[in-house]
C-alpha cells in the first residue's frame, strides 16, 4: 500500500500554501474535482463509482485537512487519498472479476505478437518503433496526452485493470498477482502486453511520426 | 539468443522487478545494434513517466483544457 500522505513529489509553485482556504476557493475546488474525476474514470470506467469515490476522497480531505503538512502540493496529497479510495473500490471489484475472461485475453494476444514481430522475432517492417520526443519533451505536449488517454481507454478490460492497478495506483506486481490469483508469468504479460499496446495505439494514432523536436 | 521479441519482453519486466544477470546482459548487448528497441525503450519511459504524472495530478491535460 503506498503511503500517500507522504508523497515524495513536492512540485513548487504551490498554489495553496494555507491548506485550510481551498474548499472556499470554488475555482480551484472545481477544477481539482474535474481532474479527480477523470483521473477516477480511466480507473473504474464507470462513471457512478467514479463519483462516488471522488466524493469520498474530497470529503476525507477535508475531515483530514490537519493532516495535510503541506510538503507536497495540495493537489498531489488529495490525488493520494483518491488513489486509496480506487484501490478499496478496485478490492471489492475484483471479486467479481471473471478469470476465465482474464485467460481467454491472454489467448487471443497471441495474435499480437504475430503482427508485431515476424518469424525470428524481429520487429516486423510495419511495427517498427519509431523515435519518439524525450519524456521531458512528449509530456509538454497536448497531442500526446490527448491521445494517450484515448489509448489507455482502448486497453482490453483485464489487461487495463491489471495495468491500472500497477502504473496508476502502483500496487506491487506480486500482491496484482496474489490478488487475481495468476501466476507471477502470467500478469508480467499482461503488463507487457498492456505496454505494447499502448505504444502501438499511439504510433497508430500517428504520434512520434512528424517531429520529434516536439515542435507539434 | 536475444531477439527483439525477448528483449522487448524484459525491458517491461525490469520495470515490475530486478532483471537476473543473464537477462541484463542479452538486453545490454542487444540494444547497441538494434535502434528499433532504443526506440521502443524510450517510448516505454516516456509512458512510465506520463503514467507518473497522470497518479500524482500533475499532467499537462489535467491542468489545461485540451482544445
Amino acid at each position: 500500500m503506498p503511503t500517500a500522505l507522504q508523497d515524495p513529489y513536492a512540485p513548487d509553485g504551490s498554489r495553496l500554501t494555507d491548506a485550510t482556504t481551498w474548499h472556499a476557493d470554488a475555482d480551484y475546488l472545481n477544477k481539482l474535482r474535474r481532474d479527480l474525476l477523470r483521473f477516477a474514470q480511466l480507473q473504474l470506467r464507470d462513471t457512478a463509482a467514479a463519483e462516488d469515490a471522488v466524493q469520498e476522497a474530497l470529503a476525507a480531505a477535508w475531515a483530514g485537512e490537519q493532516t495535510f503538512a503541506g510538503q507536497s502540493q495540495h493537489k498531489t496529497w488529495v490525488f493520494g487519498i483518491l488513489r486509496h479510495k480506487l484501490i478499496d473500490t478496485l478490492r471489492r471489484k475484483q471479486r467479481t472479476i471473471n478469470l476465465s475472461a482474464l485467460g481467454d485475453e491472454v489467448e487471443g494476444e497471441e495474435i499480437l505478437d504475430s503482427l508485431l514481430f515476424d518469424e525470428s522475432g524481429h520487429w516486423a517492417q510495419h511495427s517498427k518503433p519509431q523515435p519518439w520526443p524525450k519524456p521531458e519533451t512528449a509530456l509538454q505536449q497536448k497531442q500526446f496526452w490527448r491521445l494517450f488517454e484515448a489509448c489507455l481507454d482502448n486497453l482490453p478490460e483485464q489487461t487495463g485493470r491489471v495495468f491500472m492497478m500497477r502504473e496508476f495506483l502502483g500496487l506491487e506486481t506480486g500482491d496484482i498477482c496474489d490478488e487475481l490469483t495468476v501466476s507471477a508469468n502470467h500478469c508480467s504479460v499482461l503488463l507487457y502486453r498492456a505496454r505494447l499496446k499502448l505504444r502501438t495505439c499511439l504510433s497508430e494514432k500517428g504520434y512520434g511520426e512528424e517531429d520529434c523536436d516536439g515542435k507539434l | 539468443m536475444a531477439n527483439c521479441k525477448k528483449v522487448s519482453r524484459l525491458i517491461s519486466d525490469a520495470q515490475d522487478r530486478p532483471l537476473k544477470p543473464g537477462e541484463w546482459l542479452l538486453v545490454k548487448t542487444h540494444l547497441p545494434i538494434c535502434s528499433n528497441c532504443r526506440n521502443y525503450r524510450n517510448q516505454i519511459a516516456v509512458l512510465q513517466e506520463a503514467t507518473r504524472q497522470l497518479r500524482d495530478g500533475e499532467a499537462l491535460s489535467m491542468n489545461d483544457d485540451l482544445s
